[in-house]
């Protein structure tokens, strides 16, 4: 994880000119240090992020160091929940999506390096989502966790056969889903 | 000179006639009274005698006068004479003296037909002729003075005509006495017709042995003809004759004194006459009635010349009553008899009766043997008698009905089978009684016990042919079968039909029945698995529908618990977490009752298996090795089924058992297992000595959600989950239990191979 950069760097991450990062910089609205013995500005993470915030630019190319879930459910007090202790963990970025389309989407977008999929989904169901997944070279990494209320073993197996990396079962153990997580993310 | 044939077959009757044919051309004279002989030789022996008195003798003869007239035309004196009165004129009383004298022969002869001792009552058959030939003279006196256009004729003659129209009577009755006399008991017997009987005995009768007789002594054809045609009405009397007129007559005159029992006939044929015929005649009624009235006086006058006796018409009136009487007590006992006959019929008809007022849609082969029993008694007589039906339906059984002489009810039970084809096989195709020679020895062994005396004949009972039954009889005379009877018989064997037809409708009753039950099970069975399968998808749907709300219930709850917080929080916390797991785990549990994963089979080997389970179910419960018991005989089969199907079915009973046993001081688990190898089955009984089910609870055992623990219970899938699986894998449970007596769990499981 990189913790120290260029102004070059940040225009790109923040999608801004350069002209605009010094110029921040040098009015202080964007903290940092020059390099001892030279002009070169270079911006800590903490700032760029804290900058980011206050000009409420998106951070999602700011490589955090944290684990990027992306939580696929159709019910929102699932969602919400997974979200919240997902979060309060620290140790993870979490997107949410509602449905196999916006799941589709948000995996592009925010390249997750996990996702956790209750399979049975209203728009795209769970099955398609992995083999979709599976079929992108882009994507190999991605890891795939089913959660579902329902534990059929034959369908669990599908999954599986589709590119599913691992099943749990709501309701669940916090403590067991984030060693799950981090088992296969750390891999 | 008499021949006796008497054989009634139509060769013998053939041979019969022949003999006739010999007598009455060796017969050259007829047999006559002596009284009217002598009588006759008083009279042409008195020179003081008249012709006419002299006529009326010959005349009042019948076989005086044929001899006359016969020697009349033998004589060949060119004169035809066809009278008596004539032939005495023209023979003149020397020739009648040697009639007379002639019939001297016949003395003989006579007195042997009258020492003969048979039935035939000459006395009265003369009798009879001389009425015969007074009401022809009357009649033809009659005839002759009304104007009909007849040909004007002799009274006379018309009187040896009558008075000679039984000649064929004289001449049987002579030479055949023995054969003659079982005519007349026959005619008196039947009360029928006398020519009938004679054609039936000799192979002819009175008129034509009479009109051969006539023919051979060249009697006046007058005579031949009313001899031969006396019983012939007007309308069959046949054209071509030479004399109608007298043979008419004749005809007529013996009805009347025939109608009037003058005398005697020996013939009970139909005696009236018709008025019609009469007519013909140009006879008015008024003339038949002065005849009926005037013809006693004339016998009287006639019979006086005879000589044979003094009749009165008084004498006559009175004679003739008591004939009458006569013949009406004979009638009287002739209905006597018939009435006998009638009750016979009327016992079986009432037994018949008897029977049709038992049948009804429920009557059995016992009732009809019972009640056909009785009524074999009631016509047969006081006598032991047996009814035996049999049924195919039944098994091919009989049913035996018996009675002793004595009074009481018929004894009723089933005699086994080989009996009853064994009787089959001897019985006559014919209905009847016969001698129970054939039949099996052990029925008949069993009758004498039943009976009280031997079965001696018996009576096959058939329906369209087909052997049904039999019916039996004690007792030494040979029971009667008349027409009435065999009725009785068919309706009993119908009878026995009627029960057979109904046995095989309860049969096939009964069956339905069996169909409709095995279709009840297999619909509830059906209903059940139907109901799994809905309650299977409900549950998929609820849990899936549960455990997400359970699943934010128990993050929520994890979240809330940080270590920051209040101990009192935090316990609640772990509570509702806790249990949203457990409300999950029910439907997980619902889910897989009713649908459970396919069973994966396998050859599990029992010993293997129950030895595992006892040791893990020692280790993590509070049994000690000697309350756990293994009765494992050596090679056992494998069981076929999903091991781990298997493995928490024996959990659940065992689970159930423990349970069962918690209070009790010296639990005792008992595990056996034997081999059905004929059922290619292993049965596995869990045997505790716990507190045990009382039946209602046992018949709920294994109904999901039931539970009979009251407080804290478990959740009430245990055996019914126990039972499912069990079920899949091609096996079921069964329990015995009573309350406090323990119970005994028996697992039913297909071997492998």
């Amino acid at each position: 994880m990189k913790n120290v950069y260029t102004t070059g760097e940040v225009a790109a991450i923040c999608k801004i000119s350069q002209q605009t990062v010094i110029r921040c910089f040098d009015n202080g609205k964007l903290k940092g240090f020059r390099v001892p013995g030279s002009r070169f500005r270079r911006i800590p993470r903490e700032s760029l992020l804290q900058f980011m915030k206050e000009n409420e630019i998106p951070v999602d190319h700011v490589d955090t160091g944290k684990k990027r879930i992306l939580v696929v459910d159709d019910d929102e007090a699932i969602l919400e929940m997974l979200f919240e202790l997902l979060e309060r963990d620290g140790r993870f970025e979490v997107k949410v999506a509602r449905g196999g389309y916006e799941a589709g989407i948000l995996t592009h977008e925010f390249r997750p390096d996990a996702l956790i999929l209750d399979y049975k989904l209203p728009d795209i169901d769970g099955h398609k989502v992995c083999q979709t997944i599976r079929a992108n070279p882009n994507y190999i990494g991605t890891k795939i966790i089913i959660i579902s209320g329902v534990a059929d073993p034959d369908e669990i197996a599908e999954l599986k056969t589709a590119g599913a990396d691992d099943f749990l079962k709501k309701p669940f153990q916090i403590d067991e889903l984030i060693s799950r997580i981090l088992q296969l993310v750390q891999a | 000179m008499t021949a006796e044939h008497t054989s009634s077959s139509s060769t013998a009757a053939s041979q019969a006639a022949a003999q006739v044919e010999l007598l009455l051309a060796r017969i050259d004279q007829l047999p006559t009274l002596p009284a009217v002989a002598t009588r006759l030789l008083e009279l042409t022996l008195d020179d003081r005698s008249y012709a006419a008195e002299v006529t009326r003798v010959i005349e009042s003869d019948p076989s005086l006068s044929a001899r006359i007239l016969a020697l009349l035309r033998r004589s060949d004196i060119g004169v035809r004479a066809n009278t008596v009165e004539r032939a005495v004129v023209l023979l003149g009383f020397d020739v009648v003296r040697n009639m007379v004298l002639s019939m001297q022969i016949f003395d003989t002869f006579s007195k042997r037909l009258e020492e003969a001792e048979g039935h035939l009552d000459w006395h009265g058959l003369w009798k009879h002729c001389l009425a015969v030939g007074c009401a022809a003279r009357l009649l033809a006196a009659h005839s002759a003075t009304e104007s009909t256009g007849n040909a004007p004729i002799s009274p006379e003659a018309v009187f040896a005509c009558g008075l000679l129209h039984d000649l064929g009577k004289l001449v049987l009755g002579a030479c055949f006495p023995k054969s003659y006399d079982r005519v007349i008991a026959r005619v008196e017997h039947v009360r029928g017709d006398i020519t009938e009987i004679e054609r039936e005995v000799f192979g002819i009768d009175h008129t034509l042995a009479g009109k051969r007789l006539a023919a051979r002594w060249k009697l006046p054809m007058m005579i031949q003809e009313s001899i031969w045609l006396h019983h012939h009405t007007p309308a069959v009397t046949p054209a071509q004759i030479t004399n109608p007129l007298p043979v008419k007559l004749i005809q007529l005159a013996d009805r009347l004194v025939r109608s009037m029992r003058i005398g005697y006939s020996g013939n009970y044929a139909e005696a009236s006459y018709s008025t019609a015929s009469a007519a013909a005649l140009g006879l008015s009624t008024e003339a038949l009635k002065k005849i009926e009235n005037t013809l006693p006086e004339w016998i009287e006058e006639r019979s006086a010349f005879v000589g044979l006796e003094r009749l009165t018409s008084k004498e006559i009136y009175l004679e003739s009553l008591a004939e009458v009487n006569a013949e009406l007590a004979r009638i009287n006992e002739h209905l006597t008899q018939a009435n006998r006959r009638l009750e016979d019929r009327s016992r079986c008809f009432n037994s018949l009766r008897l029977l049709s007022d038992l049948i009804s849609p429920e009557t059995t082969h016992e009732d009809v043997a019972q009640a056909s029993c009785q009524g074999l008694q009631t016509v047969v007589g006081s006598c032991a008698a047996a009814v035996i039906g049999c049924s195919q339906v039944r098994g091919a059984i009989g049913i035996l009905a018996a009675r002793p002489k004595a009074d009481g009810e018929p004894s009723v039970e089933i005699w086994p089978a080989f009996s009853i084809a064994a009787m089959a096989e001897v019985a006559s195709p014919q209905p009847g009684w016969r001698e129970v020679v054939g039949l099996p020895g052990d029925l008949l062994d069993h009758l004498r016990a039943l009976l009280t005396e031997p079965a001696r004949w018996w009576y096959p009972l058939r329906h369209h042919g087909r052997f049904i039954g039999a019916m039996l009889m004690g007792g030494g005379r040979i029971p009667p079968a008349d027409d009435s009877f065999s009725a009785l018989a068919d309706g009993i064997a119908a009878w026995l039909n009627v029960a057979e037809a109904r046995a095989a409708a309860e049969r096939l009753n009964e069956e339905l029945a069996q169909i409709n039950r095995r279709l009840a099970t297999s619909q509830a069975e059906l209903a059940r698995t139907y109901s799994l399968a809905m309650v299977g998808d409900m549950a998929a749907g609820a849990a899936h529908e549960l455990n997400n709300p359970l699943a934010v219930i128990s993050g929520r709850a994890q979240l809330i618990n940080r270590p920051d917080l209040p101990e009192e929080v935090r316990r609640t916390a772990t509570l509702i977490q806790e249990n949203a797991h457990k409300a999950s785990a029910i439907v997980e549990e619902l889910m897989e009752f009713a649908k459970p994963a396919t069973p994966k089979s396998t050859a599990i080997d029992p010993v293997e298996l129950f030895t595992q389970i006892r040791r893990d179910w020692i280790e993590n419960t509070s049994l000690l090795e000697q309350q756990f018991r293994l009765e494992l005989s050596d090679g056992l089969p494998k069981i076929r089924a999903d091991a781990a199907q298997i493995r928490m079915l024996f959990d659940e009973v065992i689970r159930n058992s423990v349970e069962a046993v918690a209070n009790v001081k010296e639990p005792l688990l008992i595990v056996n297992c034997q081999a059905d190898r004929a059922d290619e089955k292993i049965v596995i009984s869990i045997q505790d000595n716990g507190c045990g089910m009382s039946p209602e609870v046992a018949e709920q055992a294994m109904t999901p959600f039931y539970s009979y623990r009251p407080a804290g219970r478990a959740r009430g899938l245990g055996l019914s989950r126990a039972a499912r699986y069990a079920q899949i894998n091609g096996g079921r449970i069964r329990l015995s239990s009573a309350l406090n007596g323990g119970t005994t769990a028996f697992v039913e499981l297909p071997t492998a191979g």
